[in-house]
């Protein structure tokens, strides 16, 4: 999988250096400005300007002083308990026994062959979940408002002393619950699913008693080999992703060999991420350079030359990596010629402390790069090294991390070679999380994302209509995708221009690789003025929406990563972001809609 | 027998807490959805409801008694005027504390038992446990559903459905009543058992708003009542003074032989006076129901002024 | 009520039902006989549409429930599906996100399983495109192998496109066998039993004798015939390949051949490689008396020519016998239509003309050299129209030869076809076995043994060269001066001046520089009559340099009784990497008048892994 720098910010990094916490403040600025607008505009059409900003007023007033504090949670849970009796009435149970029908057929299609079976089976249950979690809670909360006001039950409703506060968030909160529970069921479902999906078994297939190795029979289209100790144990060679035990055991005269379940198949690495920069080809602080792929992703160093990527690590300490570090690396190679077709292109490592004064290093230590999947290479706490070009054993935490920080240099060897990294592309393995853990994180994930859409879906439904509003959220959440197309098309990465150059070259039937020559500069400055326009609103437009994209965190899973808690939480401070956002929406659409109309 | 009209300053009506609901110069004006005007379903509406009486909207179908209603229960914004009820806005929420609405149909949740029904609507008025279940076993004894209040509302019958209605617009013991038309869709047993209740209530010391078009259900309990026709107010006063037809005597009499019929007829004419009929008298709050509408039909536009 | 009720369900139920049977009247999968006939039924109406425009994989337990319930899902919007899928698969790659890439375009082929080129482009990408972009070699092969897997589960959807085997034939052939990496790579399908067991599983025997190498296992060139072999027999049975047949068909047979370089590459310089030479030999002659479809619209044989060439003659003869003097008349009349100065640079002396009026000279004559129709047209009245017939006759023939040398040329037919008769000569064995001797010794430093190796190739393969001079213009040529080049390294100084490949080494020199010219067309010429010479009488030209028990034996072989153009009696001449007496046909009525000693000098050679270059 592929890390963005901004998946392995701490939760505070994100929240204050990144300015996490500075976008929402910015973001409510701007929404409540925009609100106020418009508010004050609808209500300037109703009754007049001076009437209509008194109208906005006494509103904003009521929320303030009389709503707002007299929100009471006892009626919030009447509303969420009713909201909930009607999903189960509505029959939500369905979408379990869909859910059991689709992983039971499941087993039919999902290739078990594959390389890595693991992989296959977990995105699969976990898409799967989202999606229909996500459509529930779609269908869910969207009807369920527009169908009171149309049955005029709201009528015994709005009548009592209920606050509209409490009218979404009963509802946000006894959907939520229906959700939560279909999720659990989904949840456990899944997880016996994956557990027992994988489940193998394999048998010897040769045994040489001189040497005590074997091998196994092919399963699953992988096998192992394995080596038995004095005891008659033993563990297999790792094949896709995993391995097992074996005992040997003699019966009638015969070997028997007995293979425990797969280990390793399911975890949860730890990985520990720096923060990566390079120096270019005159040793000085520079950039990467680019090999002319498509894809920016990594930037790459040329061999044989001073360019080298440093990663700087925090929080290297003993505890953390008690057997020294384990680094997970997974660089690219780019070979300007071929050279040496049987060995790869060769790099080194050398460990740093990021002290300038302190003057330790430890000596280089060399690899032969494996593009495209993770090369493990164990560091142990005593390295060899230079301390003052003293030539010494170096101690990882005394010496070379005193204070927690080190420096990875990686350089490329081969002179007219190139590797190619990204800040994600080294990290340092801190342990393993057990895969049940990571797995309900990942579904805290996706039960954020279900609130989320059930939070956006009964603000809509407090003025649209039932399948208008479902049109609308879908819009919401389909518009949080494309925010990156709006950047991309701001910085001239999509050809073709903005949605006024593009209709003009639909039209004249211009390629999009072609300068849009209309003969006349101005009016193309116009243009490309307007186009900006509208695309810099889009984005700042798409920026305050929940992007699915993001939040999807089914690869974590998938890949065997710790789901970072930083990212969960973030994450879950945008799901509450957006549930204060819809609910203030939703107060002021439902105070302002006369409910018998 | 004085009938109050007159339209009183905020000042007074602070003053005088008597005073539960007061509209003023309450208007409603239905718009499509261009904006347009549709319907003026309300026009400048002026009444005043006092605390213990019932009060009666009265007017046929699309009369404006059940926009009134909306509009001071909040569920429609005035187009313009005002209307108060425990002298705040009605469109505050916090007027509904003393409020108990029975709508046109009940629209309660069908798939909830009267139980769970009526425990709702207390969580609603943030009542605790203790207090809901013993109102919620009080009113199910009050309305007679003793032996059906586990089922689900979609099992009741009409009857059963106005009933617990009813049951839940009491579970706040409210000090003003709302009842758009209590006794549609009962039988004549289930109107008597209601109007009985309505009377009840009253003299427990609540206030009754209600609308109807069922003449003898406004003539039996109302005190007062007001005739609404195509949004205007046609007529507002006390139901005994109103029915008083002034130009009329009615001579109830038993046992009269013909000679004796036509002596008294003769009497009459002899005051210059003309014998309209002697016959048992007819349901007259029918007649001068039909006689408002007849004449706002002649003369649209026309507002009666009262009393 | 409750009657009414459960009468309407029941006329529900009944509905379904009978909607049902035509359902399944229609849709009723064909089930595939058993292999004794029984049990094999046609399948519904649609199963049976799906064999006519066979579009069928809808035989019984072989639908792919994914594929169908896929292009369900999509609910008729296949087209988008695939198109984002595409687009998806695109960005994968452009990002090299190669898992995600080849999970997505297995979703696109179950989308569109009969769009062939959907097969065809995403195999490419995967074996050629995706495959460079790792590092480790092993990775690039198993992404190869990913390719041919994607190709292989075309088949299955498409059972009648033979384009998707020849397609195979090209990525386990060529492929592997032509890449930087095609010495590791060949080991490596070599050894990938596994991978053999999922070929068999798939349908295609790589364990045949004819896949297996030298060391007998299983050679991804053989293998690669295969699949040309199972292309073939679609075509034959009636399927379209949009290639050019000449082409198309000269893929499998090459195979062989280039199987035969690879193993020769790799050492194997003794009888095994002589036995796989000489199947490679009857293979392309097998191909040579194909019939094949020409965009003209008639049918060659690519060994054809030289019954091609006497029908030309004798349609010549004819017409020209018929004609009598026509032509000379009318070449006389041109050249008496000829101007002064034209007429003088004809009657001009040779010697003295400069390179500009040569090129006049074979215009002029161009222009004096009548069309047969223009003889045809120039005879009497009387004979004309009989003329024009031969005449047309002629041209026809004339151009029926200039297409099949077209042909040939496009797919160097010739070459091939004297190619493996040279490589299974002995003293062509024998020259390339010395070299690589010496080739070896060299790297281990053994100059001395080495030199003496190198000298004794040198003169083999002057033999050789002198028999058959286009070996010096193709990769043995190359080999030759490779060697060559480290002999004089080692040698330290010029070749000696008697150096018997002297005349090869100025001929290379000058052909590497600039291919044809002048001189070395000469020169070719001038070695080409030889060899026709040496040809005539090539047992003794090689004798001469053939050890004494060679000799012998090929002397015995002659005076044997059986003609010595019969190839071995294949079934009690067991081929030499054989022991098993399946054996692929080697014997037919050879035309091969070259064919230097007796095949029955061919024998089993010991079974042993031949020793690689190191």
């Amino acid at each position: 999988m592929r890390f963005k720098p901004d998946q392995f910010w701490s939760y505070f990094e994100w929240l204050f250096e990144q300015g996490g916490l500075f976008q929402g403040f910015l973001l409510t600025l701007v929404l409540a400005v925009l609100g106020f607008l418009v508010g004050y505009l609808v209500s300037l059409a109703r009754s007049g300007p001076s009437e209509g900003f008194y109208a906005v007023a006494k509103v904003i007033r009521e929320f303030f002083r009389v709503d707002l504090p007299g929100t009471s949670w006892r009626r919030i849970v009447a509303i969420g308990r009713l909201a909930f009796k009607e999903a189960l009435r509505r029959r939500v149970l369905v979408i379990v026994a869909i859910f059991v029908v689709i992983i039971m057929f499941a087993g039919w299609f999902l290739d078990t062959e594959s390389s890595n079976p693991a992989r296959l089976y977990i995105s699969f249950v976990v898409t799967a979940t989202n999606y229909m979690v996500l459509l529930l809670a779609l269908f869910l909360s969207t009807f369920s408002l527009p169908a009171e006001i149309k049955s005029r039950t709201i009528y015994t409703i709005v009548t009592k002393p209920v606050r509209p506060t409490e009218i979404f968030i009963g509802r946000v909160v006894g959907f939520g619950t229906v959700g939560t529970v279909v999720l659990v069921v989904l949840g456990v479902l899944s997880y016996l699913f994956v557990v027992r999906g994988l489940r193998h078994d394999h048998a010897d297939k040769s045994f040489s008693a001189s040497e005590m190795v074997g091998e196994t029979t092919l399963d699953r289209s992988h096998k192992h080999t394995f080596k038995i100790g004095p005891e008659g144990l033993g563990v297999t060679s790792e094949a896709n992703g995993h391995q097992h035990t074996v005992k040997r055991t003699t019966q009638d005269g015969r070997d028997v060999f007995v293979f425990g379940p797969a280990q390793g198949e399911l975890g949860a690495r730890i990985p520990v991420f720096g923060k990566l920069r390079f120096t270019g080809a005159d040793g000085n602080e520079g950039s990467g350079v680019s090999v002319g792929y498509e894809s920016e992703y990594h930037q790459w160093i040329e061999g044989a030359s001073l360019m080298s990527a440093i990663w700087k690590f925090d929080q290297i300490n003993e505890s953390s990596f008690p057997n020294g570090l384990m680094m997970e690396m997974s660089l690219g190679a780019f070979r300007t010629y071929k050279g040496d077709i049987v060995t790869g292109v060769r790099g080194t490592i050398v460990l740093r402390n990021p002290d300038p004064e302190s003057n330790v290093e430890s000596d280089r230590i060399p690899f032969v790069v494996q593009e495209y999947q993770l090369d493990r290479r164990q560091i142990p706490v005593t390295v060899k090294g230079t301390k003052d070009k003293q030539s010494v054993d170096l101690n990882l935490f005394k010496d070379l991390a005193p204070n927690g920080e080190l420096e990875v240099i990686i350089r490329c060897e081969d002179s007219g070679q190139y590797f190619g990294m990204a800040a994600a592309d080294v990290a340092l393995r801190a342990g393993d999380m057990p895969f049940w853990w990571n797995f309900t994180k990942g579904y805290v994930s996706i039960w954020l994302q279900m609130m989320i859409v059930i939070c956006f879906g009964v603000m809509f439904s407090t003025f649209l209509s039932g399948p208008v509003a479902i049109v609308a959220t879908l819009s919401f959440l389909i518009l949080g995708f494309f925010g990156g197309l709006a950047t991309d098309v701001i910085n001239n990465k999509k050809e073709g221009g903005g949605p006024v150059e593009s209709l003009i070259r639909i039209v004249t039937q211009r390629g999009v690789m072609t300068d849009l020559d209309l003969g006349n500069q101005p009016l193309e400055r116009v243009i490309k003025a307007v186009d900006r326009g509208i695309m810099e609103s889009l984005e700042l437009l798409t920026s305050g929406l929940p992007n699915f994209n993001n939040l999807g965190t089914s690869d974590f899973l998938a890949y065997g990563v710790n789901l970072f808690g930083g990212l969960l939480g973030r994450h879950m401070t945008m799901t509450l972001g957006y549930f204060v956002l819809t609910c203030i929406v939703s107060y002021f659409f439902l105070k302002t809609r006369e409910m018998a109309a | 027998m004085s009938v109050q009209t007159a339209p009183e300053s905020t000042a007074t009506k602070a003053a005088n807490s008597d005073v539960v609901i007061e509209t003023r110069n309450l208007s409603k004006v239905y718009r499509d959805f261009w904006g347009r005007k549709k319907v003026h379903a309300l026009k400048a509406l002026d009444i005043e409801v006092r605390k213990g009486e019932i009060f009666g909207l009265l007017g046929p179908n699309g009369s404006g008694k059940s926009t009134t209603i909306k509009l001071i229960l909040g569920l429609l914004f005035p187009t313009s005027g005002r209307a108060f009820v425990f002298g705040k806005e009605a469109g505050d929420v916090s007027k509904n504390e003393r409020i108990g609405y029975l709508p046109e149909e009940s629209y309660l949740y069908k798939f909830l038992n009267a139980e769970e029904t009526l425990d709702f609507y207390g969580r609603l008025f943030d009542m605790p446990a203790s207090v809901r279940r013993e109102r919620t076993n009080e009113l199910i004894q009050m309305v007679g559903l003793q032996r059906a209040r586990r089922r689900q509302l979609k099992e009741y019958s009409k009857g059963m459905t106005r009933r617990i209605g009813l049951a839940q617009a009491l579970i706040n013991e409210p000090d003003l009543l709302v009842l758009d038309e209590p006794t549609t869709g009962l039988d004549p047993i289930g109107s008597r058992e209601m109007k009985d209740l309505i009377l009840r209530l009253r003299d427990q010391g609540k206030t009754i708003l209600m609308c109807s078009h069922q003449l003898a259900d406004v003539q039996d309990v109302c005190d007062r009542i007001a005739i609404l026709h195509q949004g205007d107010l046609k007529e507002l006063g006390r139901v005994d003074s109103l029915l008083k037809v002034r130009d009329v005597t009615e001579v109830h009499a038993r046992g009269l032989s013909d000679a004796a019929k036509n002596e008294i007829a003769d009497v009459i004419k002899k005051h210059g006076g003309q014998l309209v009929q002697m016959d048992n008298p007819t349901t007259t709050m029918e007649e001068l129901f039909l006689d408002i509408v007849r004449e706002s039909d002649q003369r649209p536009g026309h507002r009666g002024t009262g009393g | 009520m409750k009657l009414a009720s459960f009468r309407r369900k029941l006329i529900y139920i009944i509905a379904i039902v009978v909607l049902l049977v035509p359902v399944f009247i229609l849709g009723q999968p064909s089930v595939p006989g058993k292999s004794d006939g029984t049990g094999s039924s046609q399948g519904g109406t649609l199963a049976q549409i799906r064999e006519r425009y066979n579009i069928g994989q809808a035989d019984l337990g072989q639908i792919d429930p994914a594929s169908e319930s896929m292009k369900l899902a999509t609910l008729g919007l296949r087209g988008v599906a695939s198109t984002i899928l595409w687009q998806k698969a695109e960005y994968y790659k452009k990002e090299s996100l190669w898992e995600r890439y080849a999970a997505t375009l297995n979703q696109i082929s179950l989308l569109q399983p009969h769009f062939i080129n959907v097969w065809e482009h995403q195999a490419h990408n995967l074996s050629y495109n995706i495959s460079v972009e790792f590092d480790d070699y092993h990775q690039r092969y198993e992404w190869i192998k990913k390719g041919i897997d994607y190709l292989v589960k075309g088949t299955k959807f498409n059972k009648r496109q033979p384009i998707l085997q020849w397609d195979l034939g090209i990525y386990t052939g060529q492929k592997i066998g032509t890449a930087d990496e095609q010495t590791y790579y060949r080991e490596l399908f070599r050894n990938d039993t596994e991978y053999h067991s999922h070929l068999v599983s798939e349908g295609l025997d790589v364990r045949t004798p004819d896949a297996l190498g030298v060391d007998q296992k299983p050679d991804h060139w053989l293998v690669g015939r295969l699949w040309f072999m199972k292309s073939y027999d679609l075509v034959d049975g009636g399927a379209y390949c949009r290639k050019s047949p000449h082409i198309y068909y000269s893929d499998g047979p090459k195979c062989q051949l280039r199987f035969c370089e690879a193993i020769e590459k790799e050492g194997i310089l003794d009888e095994r490689a002589k036995y796989q030479w000489i199947k490679a030999s009857e293979w392309w002659r097998e191909y040579g008396n194909r019939d094949v479809l020409t965009t003209w619209g008639h049918t060659v044989k690519m060994n054809g020519l030289d019954a091609a060439k006497e029908v030309y003659k004798q349609g010549l003869d004819a017409f020209n016998a018929y004609v009598g003097d026509a032509r000379e008349k009318l070449m006389a009349s041109l050249r008496d239509n000829l101007s002064a100065e034209d007429k003088a640079l004809i009657d001009a002396p040779a010697d003295s003309l400069n390179m500009d009026q040569r090129r006049r000279i074979g215009s002029i004559m161009g222009r004096m050299q009548p069309t047969t129709l223009a003889v045809a047209g120039s005879v009497a009245v009387d004979k004309r129209s009989k003329a024009i017939e031969l005449g047309t006759k002629v041209n026809d023939a004339a151009e029926f030869l200039s297409h099949l040398e077209s042909y040939r040329t496009q797919v160097n037919y010739d070459y091939w076809q004297i190619r493996p008769i040279a490589e299974q000569n002995d003293v062509t064995l024998r020259a390339r076995q010395k070299m690589f001797d010496a080739d070896t010794k060299l790297t281990k430093a053994d100059v001395d043994g080495a030199l003496a190796d190198y000298d004794a190739a040198w003169v083999d393969w002057y033999k050789v060269f002198a028999r058959w001079p286009r070996m010096m213009t193709d990769d043995a040529g190359i080999d030759v001066m490779n060697s060559l080049k480290r002999y004089k390294r080692v040698l330290d100084k010029d070749y000696p001046e008697d150096f018997v490949l002297a005349e090869f080494v100025k001929f290379k020199e000058q052909y590497d520089k600039g291919g044809f010219d002048f001189e070395v067309e000469k020169f070719l010429e001038k070695w080409n009559k030889q060899a026709e010479e040496i040809g005539k009488d090539e047992m003794n030209f090689f004798k001469e340099t053939m050890p004494r028990e060679m000799v012998d034996q090929i002397d015995n072989n002659l005076l044997e009784p059986k003609s010595p153009e019969k190839k071995p009696s294949t079934d009690s001449q067991p081929p030499p990497t054989e022991p098993s007496t399946a054996v692929p046909v080697t014997g037919s009525e050879s035309t091969q008048p070259a064919a230097p000693e007796a095949p029955a000098a061919v024998r089993p050679p010991k079974l042993e892994n031949p020793s690689l270059p190191k």
